[in-house]
């Protein structure tokens, strides 16, 4: 159990465990042992539109589990084969189960599926009959809208095309989740936006907390240049939508896709870090964290073209503040130590109650050592210029996502009161129910030291790797 | 005979359970049945103690403001006053809110200002109970109120009328008690009367500081004297008794109960509080002509029915029902607020009551608790479940053909009785009236 999980919830989840302990044969891992003592494979049919299910046992103690199985009722179809308990949903799906193990060491496991050395858990899914099941193929690229379709292309083609999804689970320092699936997108038209070969690629690192990391080794460009290729056609009335206003700010110097977007080089990496802290006074109740997206520059003419798309942005929106009779930003050139920019802020927060949540921004839009950094804060926008001035890279095989527990729950943590009001009115909850809610969060987060999911699309399949590194 | 003479209860007229829902859903937003029933026990004086304690004796209700706009969202604003009303910590604060929200309609659709409407109803909790003109005079300062009536642009080269006219016809006076003499002087002592930094800026260069006459008034007038002025005005007195006794007693009151009031309003050094704790105790209050005489608006009907079950809901969801429903608080749809009373009823408004309570009653609004079967756990035959859910919704006063239908029902419901008995009653005729 987590350590720091309020203690009404401990009890709660023992008093749980204990509940379904001697209701069994003893203790949980006890009837584990006698019932599946020796392995368990579990089995999913489809037929027609019922599922069916087999269960192959190999029981520490064949008496126990038989009894096991009678105190849940004579709904399942059941013998013994040998020392293997064997189990099925009904009589037809106990009939479809083979009638002797797959190898001479008595596992009922086929190994051409998943060869798994150490794998506590292994399991394979036939995709093209869950396919026929849905009714054909490409159902999920195609349901996905534009940026969906960005972030998720290689994971949806992946399922849309495959035929087998293997899946295995490692326990070893960490809880390692690996399912790979036997289809590319790299053969397909989106695979095109992905860099050629899947060898990887060097990002920058980021010293300190760092709540969470993004990469995304796509290219927006192309994506932009040839709409109608990546994109439903909704999609693509949307990209021009954004493209006839966007290509206005720099009116005819140049053209957004090609000498804004055209300019720049993959991957793109977001960061988002720990907020500073601003004095208790100047606090507002929701703090946000610092956000940096950070993308390599192919040609260094983009940042004349930036910074002119800027200076007219800066104009509309305050045009557009003005109205609204709100304080101007502040624009501002910037000077790092590491890059320079331009930056907006907005002037000191006078006004009544404590201050809002945009009050201790600074958007920034910076360039230094061959990167575009767009950042939410000049100091977020610093942190990660140091990062791409400094010699250390993280080598990142296609897309990844990394989440650090204890530095997301001390995030939450500044705007705890503000959190609890939000659960109270979209949950109904009272204060103290939402409150301990998010001690729960707390407690869960902090147990972990980091959560990882990777997308790796190689040359013939697909994997999707979820690893989780427990806080010691 | 004065119209607000106290009520007295008597063996003859009781404090029963039909006149306490009834303090209890126009002086608040309702009160569950054991909660009901328990003031009826402890008797009138502690009902209206209930419905208007000490403003010290409570929780203040800006206590949890600054997270409530922090997000700067419109909709989490709307939810925080849904949740506050439904806390119900002290009935008349949040009922009278609503009402002063109704009065200086401001909406958010020309603001543009979360913060700025979420301030603006703090003003009518902390003020809204107490002095008049103290309210109107922080009014004219508020920066939703200003924007909305334009008086930030309204300035000693260029006058803008528009809050001036209001604060006449709307506000303080009512059509009839003000000449256009008196707007257009009105207007320039509320020139610059502006916003800066989200607060009330007093523009000195923008402000007119040659006399003025307003109401009779003379001198260099601005817009503190504007409110003190127009609030003193015995015309005043009268405009605001009739707003409350349309609000609170009877959509149609006749002259003398507007004449009694408007003293009453005189006597008590013009505090709110203390009139309105003389008409809610009054035999006016609790007459036959008062009981049932309003149609329950949206939020009534909506959070009415959340207090009235006296479980828990998603303030979020429940804002959504009262849009739904044809309310949504903070976007009035013009300077006159709501109209209310009949606009608020249609064949269309019904059905959709109907769905509301079916979905809350159901799970589907949120996480409603307790669940219907637990309110009426322990009645099985029909005509007691039917008897119950008269009591839970109706306080038990049903018309002899309103009971038979509601017996109907009970003993055709299956699968969840209790919610189909209950729900049954929040669709009768009765359930619909304030």
């Amino acid at each position: 159990m987590p350590a720091g999980l309020p203690a009404e919830v401990a009890a709660m989840v023992g008093r749980a465990w204990w509940r379904r302990g001697p209701s069994s044969t003893g203790t949980s891992a006890n009837s584990c042992a006698r019932v599946a003592g020796g392995g368990a494979a579990l089995g999913l049919l489809a037929d027609g539109a019922r599922w069916r299910w087999t269960l192959a046992l190999r029981p520490g103690e064949p008496a126990a589990a038989a009894a096991w199985l009678e105190r849940r009722g004579g709904a399942v179809a059941r013998r013994f084969e040998g020392p293997w308990l064997l189990v099925g949903s009904d009589a037809a799906a106990l009939r479809s189960m083979p009638t002797a193990p797959a190898d001479s060491e008595g596992s009922w496991w086929q190994p051409a599926l998943v060869e798994a050395e150490g794998a506590v858990l292994r399991g394979a899914v036939d995709l093209a009959a869950l396919r026929r099941l849905r009714g054909g193929d490409g159902a999920l690229l195609a349901g996905l809208d534009g940026p969906g379709r960005f972030l998720l292309a290689p994971i949806a083609h992946a399922l849309d095309h495959g035929k087998l999804l293997r899946l295995q689970l490692v326990a070893a320092s960490s809880l390692r989740l690996q399912v790979q699936a036997d289809a590319s997108i790299r053969g397909a038209a989106y695979g095109s936006l992905l860099p050629a070969g899947d060898a990887g690629r060097e990002v920058p690192r980021v010293a300190g907390d760092v709540l969470a990391t993004l990469t995304l080794d796509r290219s927006l460009h192309r994506l932009l240049a040839q709409p109608a290729t990546y994109l439903s056609p909704a999609g693509v009335t949307q990209v021009d939508s954004f493209l006839s206003i966007a290509d206005g700010f720099d009116g005819p110097n140049s053209s957004i896709v090609d000498e804004l977007f055209g300019r720049l080089a993959e991957p793109a990496t977001l960061f988002v870090l720990a907020p500073q802290l601003p004095p208790a006074a100047e606090r507002p109740p929701l703090l946000l964290p610092d956000f940096a997206a950070c993308v390599p520059v192919a040609d260094a003419r983009v940042e004349a073209v930036v910074r002119r798309v800027l200076d007219l942005i800066g104009i509309v929106v305050n045009a557009e503040r003005a109205q609204r009779r709100q304080a101007p930003l502040l624009l501002r050139r910037w000077r790092g130590e590491h890059g320079s920019g331009l930056a907006a802020e907005l002037p000191e927060w006078r006004g009544p109650g404590a201050p809002p949540l945009e009050a201790v921004l600074s958007p920034v839009v910076a360039f230094g050592h061959g990167h575009l950094v767009v950042a939410s804060t000049t100091r977020a926008a610093e942190r990660v210029l140091a990062a791409c001035a400094a010699p250390e890279r993280e080598h990142v095989r296609g897309d990844l996502l990394r989440l650090s527990g204890a530095a997301i729950a001390d995030a939450l943590a500044t705007s705890r009161d503000a959190l609890v009001l939000a659960r109270m009115l979209d949950e109904g909850e009272d204060q103290a129910g939402a409150a301990r809610f998010f001690a729960i969060a707390d407690a869960v987060l902090r147990s972990v030291q980091h959560l990882q999911v990777a997308v790796v699309p190689a040359a013939r399949e697909t994997t999707v790797t979820v690893e989780a590194v427990r806080q010691r | 005979m004065n119209p607000l003479a106290p009520y007295e209860p008597s063996a003859r007229d009781p404090f029963d359970l039909r006149k306490c829902g009834h303090l209890l859903r126009r002086a608040g937003f309702g009160a569950s049945l054991p909660e009901r029933q328990r003031l009826v026990r402890e008797g009138l004086a502690a009902a209206l103690q209930h419905v208007a304690p000490p403003l010290a004796e409570v929780p203040a209700a800006d206590a949890l403001l600054n997270e409530a706009i922090a997000f700067g969202s419109i909709e989490r604003v709307r939810a925080f006053r849904v949740w506050l009303a439904l806390q119900n910590t002290h009935p008349l604060r949040e009922r009278l809110s609503y009402f002063w929200h109704g009065h200086f309609a401001t909406s958010n659709s020309k603001v543009q200002d979360p913060r700025a409407m979420a301030l603006m109803m703090a003003t009518f909790d902390r003020l809204g109970t107490g002095r008049f003109d103290e309210l109107l005079t922080a009014m004219l300062r508020d920066p939703a109120l200003l924007r909305w009536l334009d008086n930030d642009v309204n300035t000693s080269k260029q006058p803008n009328e528009n809050l001036a006219r209001e604060v006449f016809e709307l506000f303080a006076l009512g059509r009839g008690n003000y000449s256009e003499r008196d707007i257009k002087e009105a207007a320039r002592a509320l020139t610059g009367w502006h916003v800066r930094d989200g607060q009330f800026f007093r523009a000195g260069y923008l402000h007119d500081d040659g006399d003025k006459e307003v109401l009779g008034v003379r001198g260099k007038l601005d817009g503190d004297d504007v409110a003190a002025i127009a609030a003193a005005r015995p015309e005043s007195a009268r405009f605001l008794a009739e707003r409350w006794l349309r609000f609170f007693v009877h959509p149609q009151p006749e002259r003398d109960e507007i004449d009694a009031l408007a003293g009453a309003y005189e006597q008590h050094g013009r505090d709110v509080g203390a009139t309105l704790r003389v008409l809610l105790g009054s035999r006016l209050f609790f007459s036959a002509r008062a009981y049932r005489s309003k149609i329950k608006s949206p939020a009534d009907f909506v959070i009415g029915s959340v207090r009235l079950i006296g479980g828990r809901a998603q303030p979020t969801a429940l804002v959504a029902a009262m849009a739904t429903l044809g309310e949504t608080w903070l976007e009035p749809p013009s300077v006159e607020g709501w109209h209310g009373e009949l606009a608020w009823l249609s064949p269309a408004a019904w059905l959709l009551r109907s769905n509301f309570v079916a979905d809350l009653l159901a799970g589907r609004r949120g996480k409603l608790a307790p669940r219907a079967a637990e309110l009426l756990r322990g009645y099985t035959r029909p005509d007691h479940l039917a008897r119950a859910a008269s009591l839970f919704c109706c306080d038990g006063d049903l018309s002899a053909d309103a009971s038979e239908r509601l017996l109907e029902v009970a003993r055709a419901a299956q699968g969840d009785r209790a919610a189909t008995v209950l729900h049954a009653a929040t669709c009768l005729p009765e359930y619909q009236l304030l």
